[in-house]
């Protein structure tokens, strides 16, 4: 492999460290640049016309693009966020507890548990109240104070918000939620506002979704349509299905309205305003990469709404962009620069492990390795060319099984 | 693809949770396997993983018997372009398997195109 290239041409570029200032910089790369490395600056984005051809036009890649992807904290917003829609519930404070039962005491031969009073039914002496008791309460009844909701700090919202929205760029990340995107021309994906211009009816949103390959993810999601399994079927939630594209729009556009209306019969499509987009619209489950479409409008707006890493955002009070720590996330890459290569010891079990270095190296079993055996043993190789481990030993005794008289004890009858 | 994703980034988050994982056996000694199309051996692993891996080879079982042969394209142009990143080269099922073999051979490994991931794995070679 390359690596061990890397290594011979170290000690060079250690010296050229100490004598010379900027020689490093100047060096080749070590490794040949890839997929990422490459693809540091894409400033523009594709604007895709109603019938799924690029329509000229482009878009600056919005800075938001450029958060950086942290499951870690989208999936800890999402446990908190999800949270706070829920209703409380609870047992009734008295179930189990609607009965005068009372303990019979020692010396009855029955356990000592309350039992219900008095007789002519077969409920009396019944035992009662105890969590292990037939009609008794529950064990720890649940409590309609029980804390439901979470508070989540909003600068950790907006990240959250910023991170699922870089990941929905991201193509393997998308693909990796379960997204069936195989026709997309491109992520994100960004749809001519001309293309919304006169949309009112659903056979035309259907219509665009063909158009731009983002309809195969509707299929999955109007296939997987299936019966909830539990009690949920009759709380209003009887199906479970997949989600599918998230079409993002500008509110402030003309008809906004109609395009939400026009879409929201479709499976598993949603709609969102760009304004106030929802983590738990964005990244569904915690899982990142939800397929997003854009309308023109909404992704040239996402600016304005997020701002830069510099710029504040307007609509939102002091708010910056969070910032990528590392600025290459490439890490591979950022090890075998040069600059980082120039300061490392050597590797161990590079081309020194062959000569039995010192500690560290891979350990060669001489049994199995010829090679090393003869650096041990080098009489090894007379020792098997000659055949001396076959040559018989003088003046060796006659082997016992051999002799005519064991021969003739064991065939005697 | 914006500075901020990246291979291992892409590794990272799908390691452990992702649409193609399958998991196979009782947990103690528990199997990850893959669905990815560009999957050689179908294990979910960094190496193998077509999603994350800048270059990657898949073989499937295409329309009537057909063998499809699928790499992907420079991700430097087309790593967000889904519909335009994958080569697709079909074989006819009428060709034997041998020389099926060593078309793809010639295709991928000698054409250097992940060879180390791909001899011995497929190619007879």
């Amino acid at each position: 492999m390359g690596h061990s290239e890397q290594l011979s041409g170290k000690g060079s570029a250690a010296e050229k460290l100490t004598t010379t200032t900027g020689t490093i910089t100047k060096r080749p790369p070590i490794r040949p640049t890839t997929y990422h490395d490459k693809m540091t600056t894409r400033p523009t984005v594709t604007i895709h016309g109603a019938d799924g051809t690029p329509c000229g036009n482009t878009a600056t890649l919005p800075s938001v693009f450029k958060a950086p992807i942290r499951p870690d904290i989208v999936q800890q917003v999402h446990t908190g966020m999800a949270k706070n829609k829920r209703q409380p519930y609870a047992v009734s404070e008295k179930a189990g507890h609607q009965t005068s039962a009372e303990s019979w005491g020692t010396g009855r031969a029955v356990a000592r548990i309350p039992r219900v009073s008095g007789g002519g039914t077969h409920r009396a002496g019944q035992a009662a109240f105890g969590n292990q008791c037939r009609s008794g309460r529950m064990f720890a009844p649940t409590k309609v104070w029980r804390k439901w909701h979470v508070k989540i700090n909003l600068g950790q919202k907006r990240f959250a918000t910023a991170s699922a929205l870089a990941a929905s760029a991201a193509a393997p990340l998308v693909q990796a939620r379960g997204h069936r995107i195989s026709t997309v021309p491109e992520l994100p994906l960004v749809i001519a506002d001309s293309a919304f211009a006169d949309m009112s009816k659903t056979r035309a949103a259907v219509e665009l979704l063909k158009s731009v390959g983002a309809y195969q993810d509707v299929t999955k999601a109007s296939k997987s349509r299936k019966i909830r399994a539990g009690k949920g079927k009759l709380r209003g939630r009887r199906h479970r299905q997949r989600r599918g594209p998230l079409v993002i729009i500008n509110p402030t556009d003309e008809n906004a309205q109609s395009v939400v209306k026009s879409f929201r019969n479709i499976p598993g499509v949603e709609t969102a305003s760009v304004t106030s987009l929802n983590l738990l619209q964005l990244a569904p489950g915690g899982h990142l990469g939800r397929f997003v479409v854009w309308t023109e409008s909404a992704f040239n707006a996402l600016n304005t709404v997020y701002g830069t890493t510099v710029t504040p955002s307007e609509l939102k009070k002091d708010y910056l962009l969070p910032t990528n720590i590392v600025s290459n996330a490439d890490i591979g890459r950022l090890i075998n620069s040069a600059e980082v290569q120039a300061v490392v010891r050597p590797a161990r079990g590079g081309p020194r492990q062959k000569k039995g270095g010192k500690a560290g190296v891979l350990k060669k079993n001489p049994l199995k390795n010829r090679q090393v055996l003869l650096r041990l043993n080098p009489y090894a190789k007379v020792f098997s060319e000659q055949k001396l481990g076959c040559v018989k030993q003088e003046g060796s005794k006659e082997r016992p099984g051999k002799t005519e008289t064991f021969k003739t004890i064991i065939n005697t009858n | 693809m914006s500075s901020n994703v990246s291979s291992d980034l892409i590794w990272a988050i799908t390691r452990n949770n992702s649409s193609y994982i399958v998991k196979r056996g009782p947990v103690k000694d528990q199997i990850i396997f893959t669905r990815e199309p560009l999957s050689l051996t179908n294990q979910h692993t960094r190496k193998h993983s077509g999603l994350v891996n800048e270059k990657a080879v898949g073989v499937q079982a295409g329309e009537n018997g057909n063998v499809v042969l699928i790499t992907k394209k420079n991700a430097e142009k087309h790593g967000d372009k889904p519909a335009s990143l994958y080569n697709k080269t079909t074989f006819r099922k009428y060709k034997s398997n041998r020389k099926i073999y060593s078309a793809i051979a010639n295709a991928v490994a000698k054409n250097v195109y992940r060879a180390n991931r791909f001899i011995g794995r497929c190619c007879p070679c």
